[in-house]
């Protein structure tokens, strides 16, 4: 153990003095102590520290504990908590919510008649056969498969293109969203307001659905060309 | 008096919650009614085989069967040159009951319509290979009177396509 002139502490020496500041020492230790901090500086500026360190952290808690604003939120919280749960129900955690079937039903029949979801979903909503086009034009043309489905707004920034024209054809065909494992084109009628879904099935389903996985989905609009007239099966 | 006081608050909390409960729920319930109006949906899918090849998709017309007459406009994009219905189903079924049909090649189309208003159809749509691969799956809105085409490639130099209506089942269809 080092003694006076030492300008480090040991760590027995530091423990011996928190535990005399802390007033958690023997009556010999005790004696120790104050030996210590008479000859050494270093002994005395630590108890020191020690003493400002605790002073500190006692006043902080002091303030906290004396604070009244803070009892007061927290009383408003729980009020406020007891009220919610009153109206709306007790809290839950979302996972356990989504597995109740008829909190799933209760959002399923929310979807249907428009209703809170209603804003979400008309978020997605894609019009598609709503413009005048020339013949055989395919919309949309996008890959990705798995991905592809949570693609919307990409899809749906494909279509924006022609929504000042939307209102003159009227539209009557509305996609939240599509899958599709193979590619998927939008064949849009000119005279008809309706569409085909054409998928092209992948030739290897097992790697290609892999690759669709990893792959970010592609978006071609092919506003003046035709259908590809070669035959389906030789355009593999 | 206290313990009287407290307790009646309690009522009157929970007869608020009741009345707010109902308030919120109301319009809600009103609507669901109305859009239970058809609780039931004739759904008709037919199923066609396009083979053959047009070069031509402006100026050839497409060999259609008369009970394809009413998707001529659709079918004329496609570069086939016939079009051969092989089946047609048609079944009622409720509102957001899911229903699978088994075509005639093994795929199967699994589908539930979710509502039902003023010739306005929601319908969730999953066609599926015979490897159990989704071909499509979707979830549309469609006007009743409108047929839903979707088709795939089938082997060389044929498609199979798959025209799905969704009509009350009131409604009489002869053109079917």
């Amino acid at each position: 153990m080092r003694e006076s002139g030492s300008k480090e502490l040991s760590e027995q020496q530091e423990l011996l003095l928190s535990s005399y500041v802390d007033n958690e020492c023997s009556f010999l230790s005790r004696m120790r102590a104050k030996r210590l901090i008479k000859r050494s500086e270093t002994a005395k500026l630590f108890v020191q520290n020690l003493k400002n360190t605790s002073q500190t952290y006692r006043s902080l808690f002091s303030d906290s504990s004396a604070s009244p604003n803070l009892w007061d939120k927290i009383s408003q919280r729980i009020d406020a908590e007891e009220r919610a749960a009153l109206y709306l129900g007790q809290r839950k955690p979302a996972v356990v919510e989504r597995q109740r079937p008829a909190l799933a039903h209760f959002f399923t029949r929310q979807s249907v008649i428009g209703g809170l979801s209603g804003a979400a979903v008309a978020a997605c909503v894609l019009l598609l056969v709503a413009r005048p086009s020339k013949p055989g034009e395919i919309l949309p043309v996008y890959t990705g498969g798995p991905v592809a489905a949570h693609n919307a707004s990409a899809f749906h920034q494909a279509s924006l293109g022609s929504a000042p024209q939307a209102n003159l054809a009227g539209s009557s065909m509305e996609v939240d969203w599509m899958r599709s494992n193979g590619s998927l084109k939008i064949i849009q009628n000119p005279n008809d307001n309706s569409a085909i879904f054409w998928v092209r099935k992948r030739s290897n389903t097992a790697t290609l659905r892999n690759q669709a996985l990893k792959a970010t989905p592609t978006i071609r609009v092919l506003r003046d060309q035709v259908l590809d007239v070669n035959p389906l099966g030789t355009a593999k | 008096m206290k313990c009287c006081i407290q307790p009646r608050g309690k009522t009157v909390k929970r007869l608020v919650a009741l009345f707010m409960s109902a308030l919120y729920f109301f319009p809600w319930a009103v609507q669901a009614d109305e859009s239970c109006e058809h609780s039931k949906v004739k759904v008709v899918v037919r199923t066609i085989q396009a083979t053959g090849s047009r070069t031509d998709l402006t100026t050839q017309a497409p060999a259609l069967e008369d009970s394809l007459a009413d998707l001529k406009p659709q079918l004329a994009l496609l570069p086939f040159s016939n079009f051969h219905l092989i089946s047609s189903k048609e079944e009622e079924i409720s509102l957001k009951q899911k229903e699978s049909f088994r075509l005639p090649n093994g795929q199967t189309l699994t589908f539930r319509p979710m509502y039902m208003e003023k010739e306005r159809v929601g319908m969730w749509l999953s066609w599926k290979d015979t490897d159990g691969s989704d071909i499509l799956n979707t979830r549309v809105h469609f006007d009743s009177d409108d047929s839903v085409l979707t088709g795939t490639d089938y082997h060389d130099n044929e498609g199979r396509i798959l025209a799905i209506r969704a009509i009350k089942p009131e409604v009489d269809t002869t053109h079917n």
